[in-house]
Parts: structure tokens; C-alpha cells; sequence
């Protein structure tokens, strides 16, 4: 197949992109971590570095790797992963409290994070047609299974955030793998509709958190929670060309928490103002336009579906959070891929970014007839899309 | 699917646009206007100084410990909240009422359950708060905890329990913070230390939003500790977390170096009382800590006069007479505060505080603080010594006896308002007692203007005014031998029926009166001197020897002193410089003062302090002796100037609660002054006889 480039690095393009976002990223965590007199990079920002330098050395394995082994690996990797959430949530019946991390020597391990990329590699997997069955439709019930066991496990932690991740993802896999608009839609709207019912089935512990999740938190800044209502400040404080590096008066006094975990985007509109904001989201929706791209290419099924499933998750994570950020989505606790503070969270994005980037180095060396004929072709509606 | 994710990128920066280019203005008023907090500088007091610039009352820089209930108890705030989550759904399954004073009752077991934990340093772990708990209460608080985390620190909501737990170690962060300050200040009774501190003004600031569903009581800045160490203000400023909801403020202590030396006339500071407030309030002059501006220029428009509720003002004495003058005017600064209310950086703005003035007395410190040791030493009772310069009226010297320290009366209250002579009373201005036989020259003056009386005139005295009535309106004051009596020796001996004659039959109570008041009797002394009370005579003779319905203060005895001395100049008395007035003359010949001098100087040379153990003779002085009844025991009177011709000073010496008669009681107080003018001020006062 002659149908894909053959470089054996990843374009500069996308790397240049990647480490923008990691250095303003790493920018922001000092400015949001501390009190301006501090030289860089300071604990928080020096911790982020460490971190940034342990995920580069796993991106490059990752970037290396065939991606084609991940196939094989990918039923007991998704084993590991859900019995990983299976003893959270056994040791959550000991302890009281939400129990999210496993507390390693150094490190705390977040296991709903790694199973994200789990769950899109076998659901790529079993969503990948074989012989006969061409279409994912008849695939039937597999890839139900495989992505309602994790969101079940991670809704009981409970993280309904990290959770509801997993459900674009899986719709936008679904979709690529050939299933047809009006079969989704049909899936969208029973889901709707069974709601209520799952609504009735809740402990009313789980209704109050849901329905301060669907507070209407953006409408109304006073109404909303506090950090909505001083992220909200922090951005509109910020202008068009935004108070200056460190000069933040949200950021330096303290007024928005978490700044350099979930709101570090707060703490960029309030510095570097609009021009920052754009800035950065023109570097994300150009990573993920490039990320599709590589997907558009990829003639593998397995590898296109994998590229589709995790640039979805990223995308899906980045636009959560800046609604967040921006008052337009409830408080969920998802951080801004490759900006935020948080070892699980960079750790998982750099993995997965390397996955799509390793895909994209690969030519697609298959024969047919393996499905991916043209006109059969799972990326018709990519495609069509495209033109 | 790019599309869609495009279309959202391009909603997220349309967002972005439009919270950022076009609210702009509304977000950055918004940011400025929370992180910017206004702290008010209460101004020095002005000082007040002797009249050579020695200290009388000084602010002494402190520094405080303030908090607001609702940073240290915030327990209690925490439990409201709870409280107001939990019964927003009707009553328990149980029936049981989830009612604030419930969970209060709970959480002070838990509380005392930790303390000891507390004291050794020991986190301790989760304790279970309210069991049995509804689902949908636990609901209810569990969303308003996701709302508002702030509200709730170390409130743990477990659903599998159905109960509620609490962080020990958060929930009372504040008291443990407040504990271990009291500790370092060395308090032992911890429990009463945070009671009467924390728990009773809680309770007041429940009582008050009860009644007016007002929460400022919970946020106002309260003093926790004054005049605290240096120690404990690096302490509590470095250790916010260790102390949280406390603050460092400079506070001023008010500090008199004297003490009890003139304390009654300086008086002393005190909260303001409703009625100050309400004063205040009705001259728009009451500033609130608790004020929340944001703009300097808003302060600088009410700032002129005004007043903190919670500032010191002169209740008594001078500090309140002269509370405008030595207030000064408060400051702010407008800073950067943190999202706990903690100051960063230096101020955005400020408006300085203008110092009160200070104030400089025409009182001489070392002469005030001689004339109190003078007391002490002699085991006076109860008494007063005023000393002036009678041509200007600048009062020197000042004692009431007992007096009180105005820096820790309050400590004292037991013993003082045991100890007898009242120690709080400004004698000098405030009690008015009769002059007794110093009040004979007025009459002399009068007769002798009035042509009542001829200059060698001699009245018979055989010891009584009406010798058919021999109980009444003696004479015992000289022998008998002498019976003719002119006036020289009717002062120096102090005759009485000299004097019942002269104001019984010849000035009656009209003249009396006219010239009593003349003399200023009556009247006030000098501004802020006391007025006394009214003047009017009922009873000629016994108003002619200073008794019956003659009573005078101590001042205007020293006036009616310094006119003599001034020959008829009657000054007005004042403690500033600012205050001096021209005095004024009275209409009498001249040749009639040095009739009446003649027989003061008399008293000395061979009348009724002549005696040679008092030791007034080596002085250049002429007085006059009085004793008046008071109740079972005297008012022994000496007043008089010094030197004869060209007086530089007058003086008064009343000492009540007296056995003996006016020369023998206050003859040494007399000559100890004279004496210490002389050695310590270089005053001319000796004789010649004396000089030799």
C-alpha cells in the first residue's frame, strides 16, 4: 500500500506543538505554585519537569513501538486494569472516602487514567472486523461490555467525570468502525431513555452529586461554586493581553485553588489574557486536527480505530476542561491534557499521544482482502467529512 | 468528527472572546474589588507633658492579636451550616431533632474527647459526629458541601454509615490555634481563657443575629491579646496554618510613667460607651472596623472625627477634656489581601494617620510628684495641695490625695473602692468643703473697701459674739488676755468675733455675697476647673469664719489666694499655655490689700502658725490657718503666697479627716514646699531673718 508516507520520525509539526503546550504547561504550574518571588522552576514546576522527562522516556518506547503488538496486548492489559479498579474498589469497602489512587513508594497510581487507554486498545480490538463480519455492528454485545466494566468500576470509585470520558469515546470508535449514524443515534437515545430509569435505580446520595453535577454552575456566576465563580474572574480579569507572566492577582493571592491542577488554563487567561487563551487553543486544536489526520491515513483498522478512540479521549478531556474553566461545564476534576499538574493524568496523555504518533510512523504493510478495501473502508464517513 | 471537534473549539473561543475582550471590564472590577481590603490604623495618642517636657501620659506602640469569631469559632459557623442542611427536610426518621444546639452539644464531647490529643501534638483521627442519619438529609448536606467546601472543613459524609464524621483537627483549628496562644501568654485555665474570649462573645453574636438576622458581630476584628511579645508576634505572623484566624495588629498601650501622681487630673481611657456611640453615630462620626471600603477616597471623605467603636477614649480628667486635641485622626491602608484575608505585599494605597497632638501642662512633674510623697510620708488621710504663680494663674503643683494610677485602676478596683478619703475624686475640682477661717480676708477686704470697717479700728473680743448666748459663735482662737483687737492680729491670730462683728453686723449676707463672689466663689476657677457649688450666703456670722453655707473647691480657694497675692488681680487658672487669660482686677484700694497682707504675714510672725517647730518663719511668706468641721473631724486649712512683696507663688493646703487645727496640720506640708521650691527651683522664698 503506497497509500502512506513512510518517515520515521513524527513531523516536526506535531512534536513542535506537543512541547509548546508541555512548556506553557510547565510555565503556568510555577506561576499558579508560587508566590512570584520564587525562582524557577520551583517544587511544583520541578516536580512537573521530573515528570515530563519520565513520561518523554516512556513516549519515545511507546513511539518505537509496533504499535500492532499493542493488539496482542491489549486483552491483558484490560485485565490488569479492571482488576486494578476491582481492588480500589474492595479496599473503598475497607476505607471510607473516595478511593481513587494506589498509593505507591514516589508515585500515586490512578488507575481509572490507565484504563482509558486500556479500554480503547481491546475496544479497538474487538471492534476490528475479522473475515466475514466487515462491520462493528455485528460485532453485537463485546464492545458494550468492554467499555461499560470500567465505566461501571469508575462510576463506584465514584468518578463520574473520568468515567463519562469513556462514553464519547466510545460512541466516536463506534462510529469509525463502520456502525451507521441512525444506529448510533438509536444507541443515544435509548440510553436517554432508559435515564430515568438508571435515575431511580440511584442511591440519593449519588442523585445530589449528580444534580450539583448538571448545575447549571455557568449561567450564573453567583450561583455557581467558588471556583467557578473565581476562575471565571481570573479569565475575564485577564483581558486581551492579560496581566503578565506571575502578575495575576487570582493566581498570586490564593483566590482560585487548584490552580495548577484543574484551572491552570484560569491562570493563563488571567496572565497572558486572550491572546494566550487562543493561542492555546489554536496549539490543541491543531494537535488533534494533526492527530486526525494520522487517523485519516491509517488505513489499519486496528490502528485507526485506536488513533480515533484516544485523540477523542484527549479532545474530548481538553474541551471538558476548558468549559470547566470557562463556567460552561459543571466541576469535574478532568485536567487539561499536557498542562496540568498531575503525574497519572501526563503520564496517560503522553502514552497516548505517542500510541497515535507511532501509528502515524508506520506504513500499513497489509493484504488483502482484510477489510480495508476501498469502499468498504471504515473511513467513508471520515472521509466524507474531509471533502 | 473534526467537524464536531472543531465546532467546539471554535464555541471554547468564542467563549473566550467573549468573556475576555467584552466582559472585560465587569471581570476586572470584580478581581479588584476582592483581593483589595481596607485596615484601619487607629492614630496615636497625643502625649501629655509636664511643663519642662517630662512625661506625664504616653502611647506606648503594642502590639495586639486580634480575630473574628468566624475565623476562630468557626466550629460553630461550620455547625450552622450543617445544621441547616440537615433539617431543610422535616424531622428525622427517629424523630430525633437535628437542631444546631444538638450538634454543638455533640461536637463539645468530641471536643473534649480530643483536647488531650490536642495538647500533646497528636492529629486526632475522624470522629463519628451524627449517626442514623436519613439518606436524603445526608443528600442535601453532601450537595451543599460539593457547593461550598469552604463552609464545611472537616465535615465527612459517609453514606454507607449514614452518618457524619468530623476532622477533629480542622473543625477546631481555631481553638487549638487560640489555646496554644493563651499557653504561650502563660494563661493556666485554658477552658475560662477561650469561654470568656470565644464562647461568650459567640453567644452574643448569636443572640444579636437572632434578634436582627445581622452577621457582623461574627465578622467584626476583636482583640484577643494585648501588648503581646515579640516572640509571640513572630510567631502568629509566620505560622498562619498553626494559628489560623488570628491576626497581629498594632494596638497602643496608654501608659502614665507617674502613676497615681496626678492621675485623678489626667484621668484615663476607657471603651466608649453607648452613649459615646450614639453620639457619634448622630455626628456621623463612628467608623466600624468591620467597614469594608475599597477606595481610599471614600475614607478620606469620613474620616474627619471620627471615631472606632472600639477605640480608647478619655473617659475622666484631661485625656477627656482634651480627648479632640490628643485623638488625632485614624488611617488606612488599602492592601492586597489572600483568599484567607491575610495581607500580601505592600499597600496599594494609604491615607496616614494624623497623630493626635500633644499636650503640655504648666504642671511641674517633680513638684507634683514631692507634694504626694509629702502625704504618703505624713500618713495623711485624705487632702489636696494646689500650688499657681497667682500673676499668671499657671497652676505648678497639683495633689489630691488618695489618688488612683489611671494605667491599672482597674486591676486595683478591689482595694480602691475599699480604701477610704474616695481615691477616684478629684478633690480640687470636685469637692467643695468650707474654707473655714481662710476665708476671714475676704471679709477684712470687704469692711475695709466698704468703709465698714477703720483702718486702726479694735473690736472687743471676750470669746463670745453674744454673751447671752455663750454656747454659740465662739472665739477660742487667741487668749484671753487679749481682748481689743485690730486686724492685723484678728488675722494672724485668727479671731472670730472679730469676724462675727465685721459680717453679722456691719457686711451682713448681702456683702458677703456680693464680694464672695467678686472673689470668684461660685464661679469656675479657670476653663475645666470645676464650678463648685452655687454661692450664697443664709447665715452672715457663720459664713464670716468660712463655715455654714460657705463651701468652696480647693481652686477657687487658690484663686481667692492668688487675687490677694496680685493685690487685686484675679487671675484665671489654667493647666496649658493655650488657656492663659488676662486676669482681672477688682475694685479695691491698694492700701486695703497691704492691710490684709500685713496680718497674713502676722500668722507667721507671731500668730496662728508661728510656731517655731513648723519652721515658716525662715520664709518670706504670708498665710492664713483655717480649720472647718467635718463631720467628727477637721479641715485643717493653710493657704497663703510666697515671697511677701512680689509673690511667685500662692498655695492651698486642705487636709481633711484632721484631730489638729490648720497651722499644726498643715504648717509642715507648708514648709516642706517652701522648702523644695527654694532648694530644688532656686525661688526666692526665704526671709531675710531666714537668708541670714
Amino acid at each position: 500500500m503506497a497509500t502512506v508516507g513512510s518517515t520515521r520520525t513524527p513531523s516536526f509539526l506535531t512534536m513542535a506543538l506537543l512541547s509548546l503546550l508541555l512548556g506553557i504547561g510547565v510555565l503556568f504550574i510555577h506561576s499558579a505554585s508560587t508566590a512570584g518571588d520564587t525562582t524557577f522552576p520551583g517544587y511544583y514546576a520541578k516536580a512537573q519537569l521530573i515528570r515530563i522527562a519520565i513520561g518523554v522516556g516512556i513516549f519515545l518506547v511507546f513511539l518505537r513501538l509496533d504499535y500492532r503488538r499493542l493488539e496482542e496486548w491489549a486483552t491483558p492489559l484490560y485485565t490488569i486494569g479492571v482488576t486494578l479498579l476491582i481492588v480500589l474498589l474492595a479496599l473503598k469497602v475497607v476505607r471510607t472516602g473516595p478511593s481513587r489512587w494506589f498509593y505507591l513508594p514516589g508515585f500515586a497510581l490512578q488507575p481509572a487514567e490507565l484504563m482509558k487507554v486500556f479500554s480503547v486498545l481491546l475496544l479497538a480490538k474487538v471492534m476490528k472486523p475479522s473475515g466475514a463480519t466487515r462491520h462493528a455492528s455485528a460485532q453485537g454485545i463485546a464492545p458494550f461490555l468492554v467499555m461499560g466494566i470500567p465505566v461501571a468500576l469508575i462510576v463506584l470509585q465514584p468518578d463520574l467525570g473520568t468515567a463519562l470520558v469513556l462514553v464519547p469515546v466510545f460512541f466516536a470508535m463506534y462510529w469509525a468502525a463502520g456502525a451507521s449514524t441512525t444506529r448510533i443515534l438509536g444507541i443515544m437515545g435509548a440510553m436517554v431513555a432508559l435515564l430515568p430509569i438508571a435515575w431511580m435505580g440511584l442511591h440519593p446520595y449519588q442523585k445530589s452529586r449528580l444534580s450539583v453535577f448538571w448545575d447549571p454552575a455557568g449561567a450564573d456566576a453567583t450561583s455557581g461554586g467558588y471556583q467557578i465563580r473565581q476562575s471565571l474572574i481570573a479569565i475575564g480579569s485577564g483581558g486581551d493581553t492579560g496581566r503578565g507572566l506571575y502578575q495575576g492577582t487570582q493566581n498570586r493571592l490564593n483566590y482560585l485553588p487548584e490552580d495548577h491542577n484543574d484551572f491552570v488554563f484560569a491562570i493563563i487567561g488571567e496572565e497572558w489574557g486572550l491572546l494566550g487563551t487562543l493561542t492555546v487553543v489554536l496549539l490543541f486544536l491543531s494537535l488533534y486536527v494533526s492527530c486526525a489526520g494520522i487517523a485519516l491515513r491509517t488505513q489499519e483498522f486496528f490502528g485507526r480505530l485506536v488513533v480515533v478512540g484516544l485523540t477523542t479521549y484527549l479532545a474530548f478531556q481538553t474541551l471538558v476542561n476548558l468549559a470547566m474553566t470557562m463556567g460552561l461545564a459543571p466541576v469535574t476534576g478532568l485536567p487539561l491534557p499536557f498542562v496540568s499538574y498531575g503525574g497519572s493524568s501526563l503520564l496517560t496523555s503522553l502514552v497516548s499521544i505517542a500510541i497515535i504518533l507511532g501509528i502515524g510512523l508506520r506504513p500499513v504493510r497489509t493484504v488483502a482482502p482484510d477489510g480495508l478495501q476501498s469502499g468498504t473502508s471504515p473511513i467513508l464517513h471520515l472521509g466524507r467529512t474531509r471533502r | 468528527m473534526v467537524l464536531f471537534v472543531a465546532i467546539a473549539f471554535f464555541g471554547i473561543a468564542a467563549r473566550l472572546v467573549y468573556l475576555q475582550h467584552f466582559r472585560w471590564a465587569h471581570y476586572h472590577v470584580q478581581a479588584e474589588t476582592v483581593r483589595r481590603s481596607i485596615r484601619y490604623i487607629s492614630p496615636p495618642r497625643g502625649s501629655i507633658y509636664d511643663r519642662a517636657g517630662r512625661p506625664l501620659a504616653t502611647d506606648v506602640p503594642t502590639h495586639e492579636v486580634t480575630y473574628s469569631l468566624q475565623g476562630v469559632e468557626n466550629a460553630r459557623t461550620t455547625t450552622r451550616y450543617v445544621a441547616r442542611a440537615l433539617s431543610a427536610q422535616g424531622s428525622l426518621p427517629d424523630d430525633r431533632r437535628v437542631g444546631e444546639d444538638y450538634l454543638v452539644h455533640r461536637l463539645h464531647r468530641i471536643r473534649a474527647a480530643v483536647r488531650p490529643q490536642f495538647a500533646v501534638g497528636v492529629t486526632p483521627s475522624a470522629q463519628l459526629w451524627l449517626g442514623g442519619v436519613a439518606a436524603e438529609r445526608l443528600a442535601a448536606l453532601d450537595a451543599a458541601i460539593a457547593k461550598y467546601p469552604d463552609r464545611f472543613p472537616g465535615v465527612v459524609v459517609s453514606a454507607e454509615h449514614r452518618a457524619l464524621f468530623v476532622e477533629p483537627a480542622q473543625i477546631f483549628a481555631g481553638e487549638v490555634g487560640v489555646l496554644r496562644l493563651a499557653r504561650l501568654a502563660g494563661v493556666t485555665d485554658l477552658d475560662h481563657y477561650y469561654t470568656e474570649h470565644v464562647w461568650l462573645p459567640y453567644q452574643r453574636a448569636r443572640s444579636i443575629e437572632n434578634r436582627t438576622a445581622r452577621q457582623w458581630a461574627f465578622e467584626e476584628e476583636r482583640v484577643l491579646c494585648k501588648d503581646v511579645s515579640f516572640e509571640t508576634v513572630v510567631d502568629v505572623s509566620y505560622n498562619p496554618d498553626t494559628y489560623p484566624g488570628l491576626q497581629i495588629r498594632q494596638g497602643r498601650r496608654r501608659t502614665y510613667p507617674e502613676g497615681v501622681v496626678v492621675g485623678q487630673l489626667l484621668g484615663y481611657q476607657g471603651r466608649p460607651t453607648p452613649t459615646h456611640i450614639e453620639s457619634w453615630k448622630a455626628n456621623h462620626q463612628l467608623l466600624r472596623r468591620s467597614t469594608d471600603l475599597s477606595d481610599i477616597r471614600t475614607f478620606l471623605a469620613i474620616r474627619g472625627g471620627s471615631y472606632f467603636d472600639d477605640a480608647q477614649v478619655g473617659m475622666t480628667g484631661l485625656e477627656r477634656r482634651f480627648e479632640s486635641h490628643l485623638s488625632g485622626t485614624a488611617g488606612a491602608t488599602i492592601h492586597e489581601v489572600d483568599r484567607f484575608q491575610r495581607e500580601s505585599g505592600p499597600p496599594l494605597d494609604e491615607a496616614p494617620v494624623v497623630p493626635g497632638r500633644d499636650l503640655t501642662l504648666t504642671l511641674d512633674r517633680d513638684l507634683c510628684v514631692m507634694l504626694q510623697q509629702e502625704f504618703v510620708d505624713r500618713e495623711a488621710v485624705a487632702g489636696s495641695i494646689l500650688i499657681a504663680t497667682p500673676a499668671t494663674g499657671e497652676v505648678l503643683g497639683w495633689c489630691s490625695f488618695p489618688g488612683f494610677d489611671p494605667g491599672n485602676w482597674r486591676s486595683q478596683w478591689d482595694v480602691l473602692s475599699q480604701q477610704p478619703g474616695s481615691p477616684m475624686t478629684s478633690r480640687p475640682q470636685r469637692s467643695p468643703i468650707p474654707p473655714g477661717s481662710t476665708f476671714k480676708m475676704l471679709l477684712a477686704t470687704a469692711a475695709l473697701q466698704e468703709g465698714l470697717l477703720e483702718r486702726d479700728e479694735t473690736i472687743e473680743c471676750t470669746g463670745f459674739y453674744d454673751p447671752n448666748n455663750r454656747n454659740h459663735l465662739r472665739c477660742r482662737n487667741h487668749s484671753r488676755a487679749l481682748t481689743d483687737i485690730d486686724l492685723e492680729t484678728a488675722i494672724a491670730r485668727s479671731c472670730n468675733t472679730f469676724f462675727y462683728v465685721l459680717g453679722g453686723r456691719r457686711l451682713k449676707s448681702s456683702g458677703i455675697d456680693r464680694w464672695g463672689r467678686m472673689f470668684g466663689f461660685g464661679s469656675e476657677p479657670g476653663p475645666g476647673l470645676g464650678r463648685g457649688r452655687p454661692f450664697r450666703i443664709t447665715h452672715a456670722e457663720s459664713a464670716a469664719i468660712g463655715k455654714g453655707s460657705v463651701v468652696a473647691t480647693p481652686l477657687q480657694v487658690l484663686r481667692y489666694v492668688c487675687t490677694i497675692a496680685n493685690r487685686g488681680v484675679r487671675p484665671v487658672l489654667h493647666l496649658t499655655r493655650d488657656e492663659a487669660a488676662p486676669g482681672e482686677r477688682l475694685e479695691v484700694s491698694p492700701w486695703v490689700w497691704e492691710e490684709v497682707i500685713l496680718g497674713m504675714e502676722g500668722t507667721v510672725r507671731f500668730g496662728s502658725a508661728s510656731a517655731p517647730g513648723l519652721g515658716l518663719r525662715r520664709f518670706s511668706c504670708a498665710l492664713k490657718t483655717g480649720t472647718a468641721v467635718q463631720g467628727n473631724k477637721d479641715i485643717a486649712w493653710l493657704v497663703g503666697f510666697a515671697p511677701v512683696d512680689d509673690p511667685i507663688i500662692a498655695f492651698t493646703i486642705a487636709l481633711e479627716e484632721q484631730d489638729l487645727h490648720g497651722g499644726e496640720a498643715a504648717g509642715p506640708y507648708a514648709a516642706a514646699i517652701l522648702e523644695w521650691l527654694s532648694e530644688h527651683r532656686q525661688l526666692p522664698l526665704l526671709s531675710q531673718e531666714g537668708n541670714r
